[in-house]
């Protein structure tokens, strides 16, 4: 196996800006070509983080490594970086191939090349045409493009995306989404992105980081984080959850957990299963439930009533109300079964063994 | 190469010696009013009070001060109703050529002061106001509408325009409307407009030369006067009182202005 | 309109037409042309006396008017240029400070502004005679071993100017730096480009609106200043307001003052042209 620098790796990096702890101990390291999105709430620390990354912020301990290089004390002119800004950062003054040229007119490369250089990226990202137009006669997604492609011109050793498309309209966004992607992939770029929209971050990236409070909460691919979240935080974060609070102990082989109108089990030897007696949360998403058969005890369970039922073409959407007052909802496409339940019904509802997460606390 | 840091210090360094530049020349005066001795330097020779004391008992300079007031409230008072006025209707108003005219009633601030000075100068010899208060007055309300005019005109941006119309539905008349509604809003910027007004005047000098005789010379031009021929610690002292009006008009239309936020 | 009305279209008559509210700018209107327009009306009658223009032809025939009015060029561009020098950074730091620098910035810009222009002359003298601050400074350092002698010269001249215009170059610029988003230059330099590549390239071509303002501004009222000069300055460089002033009180030739007056006032309008030229072609510029 050849060895391989990772193309970014932060260290224990924190930030505090006197009292206030901006970043707390934040690791992670990133593979060449990666696509890591920085997903979180705003003041959570990710666009701090980009920040370090990038170099406008110093951070006040820990160290940050790209391509295995010690970035202390390096400007962000000599950190080989491209970056995309929120508003894009384009330069008014100058034409959209000026603009993309810029990166390599910076590094000394002559005019004919710059110029052919810009305009082979400008292909890449579609604007072939639009070379010499300024940037206030291009629209919001035309002036993205060329914003991706003055970070993605020069190839950099790694990419930073702020709030890619917080300044698009939503129907723009979706296709965006899937194109930067794309062109990321295409010239083989590493990917930093920032965003607070879960579904960008679960569209776009290999790996997603979610912040909370100055700190690393969870990082992992889209389905470990789906599937595998280790906190309320992250659960509630991606996708929709289910949240069910009860306690869990131990019954010979096996582990029993169980609250107000609700059971389950695991297998003792189940890493998910606490060792001893302790409260915990269980985390359902709602398409992973489903109605039990008649007559049927399953053994993860729960009982309530029919609150609400609301058909979505493909798909049902019922709210249960649970015995302790708490609302659980279940996306279904058992239409047959679904259409025949009428408000206030009593419902059993059961899910599998390996669907569900548990959660300390 | 240069680092950030050191960058930085010089740059500021260079910003705090010109705020110094900036501020030095134009207080150095004050200190040296209160000078003991004869000679006009600085560090001043010892303190006192009496060259104020030489200038306030001076009829010369009395009398100057006399219509330097007498002049600078006159144009004042002109200025800001000439001026608020035309503001009123610039601010409303939109037609072909409102940049023109609107640069025309600027334009005063930027002709030269000596060419204003000595038009005036031959024609208020022809209509008799040589050397009277009313021609100098009127010189100065010509240098001061700018003022007045920019004043008035940011203050009634920050104006709702619905307040008018809401009055005007309310059954109120223009005149009421403005009395009742308009300049109540607008006061600070007119006070303000005035005041400035008042400071162009009580500071000028070219126009002043030429219009003014003996009877009517305000203080710039005894201190002119003065200063070609000696430098003399009476002059400073007049010189500080000249600051210290301007600075109390400054600082009330200042304080007016935030009192209204 | 009722229906026996003729239909005749009747157009707005000129009273209709006029904007709404015109009455109020009646009175500064006609205070104007009387009291500003008709005199300087009367000073170009002056300057032609009987239809005849030979004092502009003195004006432009005799090396003394010539060399006055270069020299009042020279000096004027000189002053502009160190002007604009000084407050560029000035600007720029009140651009980019915090709250409390800004106020300080602001009201030692301001400060000098309302203070008497005379009285700021009044105060160079004091500081830049031969027993003045400036010379004791330099005396007291051992950079000087005799006394410089620095009123009535030009550098005298150019402090006392530079002092009293640098309000009007730091205004426009301020204006148009403070709307300069910074991120353009975070952004120039995460594409690599030193501190001084991104100002050259991004800042400087930005803030240009505001420099040019600021260089027709203070070029323009340096060409009239008359106090400044005439007490600090050496009756030797002679700008033309003193030329004017002396015309008007000791040679008592009103027609040749009158004609240099609407010479000084020609070349201010000449100036001012010049910069509508120069905005008109930055606009086009950005715009095409």
């Amino acid at each position: 196996m050849s060895f391989e620098h990772k193309a970014l790796q932060l260290d224990r990096v924190s930030k505090h800006y006197g009292e206030v702890r901006a970043l707390e101990d934040v690791s992670f390291e990133l593979r060449k070509g990666e696509f890591l999105t920085m997903l979180g709430p705003s003041g959570s620390g990710k666009t701090t983080t980009l920040r370090v990354i990038a170099g406008f912020v110093e951070p006040s301990s820990g160290a940050l490594l790209i391509d295995g290089r010690d970035m202390t004390g390096v400007p962000p002119q000599r950190r080989n970086i491209g970056m995309m800004f929120q508003d894009y950062a384009l330069f008014p003054h100058m034409t959209v191939l000026e603009n993309v040229a810029y990166p390599l007119e910076t590094r000394g490369v002559k005019r004919s090349e710059r110029e052919s250089r810009a305009r082979e990226m400008l292909g890449i990202v579609g604007l072939g045409d639009f070379a010499k137009r300024f940037p206030k006669q291009m629209s919001g997604g035309q002036q993205q493009r060329v914003a991706l492609a003055r970070a993605l011109v020069f190839h950099p050793d790694i990419v930073l995306l702020d709030e890619p498309m917080a300044a698009l309209d939503k129907k723009l966004r979706g296709q965006m989404q899937i194109e930067i992607m794309h062109i990321a992939r295409k010239v083989g770029a590493t990917v930093v992105s920032v965003t607070h929209d879960q579904e960008e971050a679960l569209v776009m990236s290999d790996r997603i980081a979610i912040f909370r409070a100055g700190k690393l909460a969870q990082i992992g691919t889209p389905q470990e984080l789906y599937t595998r979240p280790n906190s309320e935080f992250v659960a509630d974060f991606i996708g929709e959850a289910n949240l069910l609070r009860g306690t869990a102990r131990r019954e010979g082989g096996i582990c029993r957990l169980e609250g107000a109108g609700w059971r389950a089990s695991l297998p003792g030897d189940d890493p998910r299963a606490p060792a001893k007696t302790a409260a915990v949360t269980v985390v359902l998403r709602p398409e992973v439930i489903a109605l039990a058969a008649e007559g049927e005890r399953p053994a993860n369970a729960l009982t309530g009533t029919i609150e609400d039922r609301i058909y979505l073409g493909v798909e049902f959407r019922l709210i249960a109300r649970l015995a302790d007052g708490s609302a659980v909802q279940v996306r279904s496409r058992d239409l047959a079964r679904i259409s025949a339940l009428a408000q206030g019904d009593a419902v059993t509802l059961c899910w599998r063994d390996e669907d569900f997460v548990v959660i300390p606390g | 190469m240069m680092t950030d840091r050191l960058r930085k210090t010089l740059f500021w360094a260079f910003v705090c010696a010109t705020a110094l530049f900036l501020l030095v020349p134009t207080l150095i005066i004050v200190p040296m009013s209160f000078s003991a001795g004869s000679r006009l330097v600085f560090p001043p020779e010892g303190v006192s009070l009496r060259w104020y004391g030489k200038v306030l008992s001076d009829p010369d300079w009395r009398a100057a001060l006399g219509n330097s007031l007498l002049v600078g409230s006159a144009t004042a008072v002109l200025a800001s109703a000439l001026g608020t006025a035309a503001a009123m209707m610039l601010n409303t108003a939109s037609f072909r050529g409102k940049a023109l005219v609107l640069g025309f009633l600027l334009s005063p601030m930027v002709t030269p002061v000596i060419v204003f000075g000595v038009g005036s100068y031959l024609v208020f010899a022809r209509w008799g106001l040589a050397g009277t208060h009313a021609g100098l007055i009127a010189a100065h309300t010509v240098l001061a509408i700018p003022f007045v005019l920019v004043s008035v005109l940011a203050s009634l941006r920050m104006v709702n325009p619905n307040l008018a119309l809401a009055s005007a539905g309310l059954g109120a008349s223009r005149l009421f409307t403005f009395r009742r509604v308009t300049l109540p809003l607008i006061l600070p910027g007119v006070i303000s407009g005035a005041v400035f007004a008042f400071i162009t005047s009580w500071d000028e000098v070219v126009v002043a030369m030429f219009v003014a005789n003996t009877g009517t010379r305000t203080v710039p031009i005894m201190i002119w006067n003065q200063v070609r021929t000696s430098l003399d610690p009476a002059t400073a002292a007049v010189g500080a009182i000249l600051i210290a009006v301007s600075a109390i008009g400054v600082v009330l239309s200042y304080t007016l202005k935030e009192s209204d936020r | 309109m009722t229906l026996s009305s003729p239909a005749i279209p009747r157009g707005p008559t000129l009273v209709e037409r006029l904007p709404r509210g015109s009455v109020l700018l009646v009175p500064a209107l006609l205070f104007l042309l009387l009291f500003y327009v008709y005199p300087l009306a009367q000073l170009i009658g002056a300057s032609l006396p009987g239809g005849s223009g030979k004092n502009y032809a003195l004006i432009f025939s005799r090396p003394v008017f010539l060399r006055v009015i270069a020299e009042t060029f020279r000096v004027s561009l000189v002053v502009m240029a160190v002007t604009v020098l000084v407050a560029f950074p000035y600007a720029y730091a009140m651009a980019n400070a915090g709250r409390r620098a800004l106020l300080f910035l602001t009201i030692a810009l301001l400060i000098p502004f309302w203070v008497s222009l005379l009285l700021r002359s009044f105060s160079w003298i004091v500081l830049l005679q031969n027993t003045g601050l400036v010379n004791q400074v330099l005396l007291g350092l051992g950079l000087i071993e005799t006394p410089l002698k620095l009123i009535r010269t030009e550098i005298g001249v150019i402090l006392g100017m530079v002092h009293v215009l640098l309000p009007y170059a730091v205004l426009p610029l301020y204006s148009v730096m403070k709307k300069i988003d910074m991120r353009l230059m975070e952004a120039s330099s995460i594409c690599g480009a030193s501190w001084f590549h991104g100002f050259r390239r991004v800042y400087l071509p930005m803030a240009l609106p505001g420099v040019l303002a600021a260089a027709i501004l203070t070029f323009t009222l340096a060409l009239g200043f008359y106090i400044t000069p005439a007490l600090l300055g050496s009756p030797r460089d002679m700008m033309i307001a003193q030329m004017i002033a002396g015309q008007f009180s000791e040679q008592l030739n009103f027609g040749l003052g009158a004609a240099l007056a609407v010479v000084l006032m020609g070349l201010t309008a000449l100036a001012f042209a010049l910069f509508g030229l120069g905005r008109v072609l930055l606009a086009r510029r950005a715009a095409a």
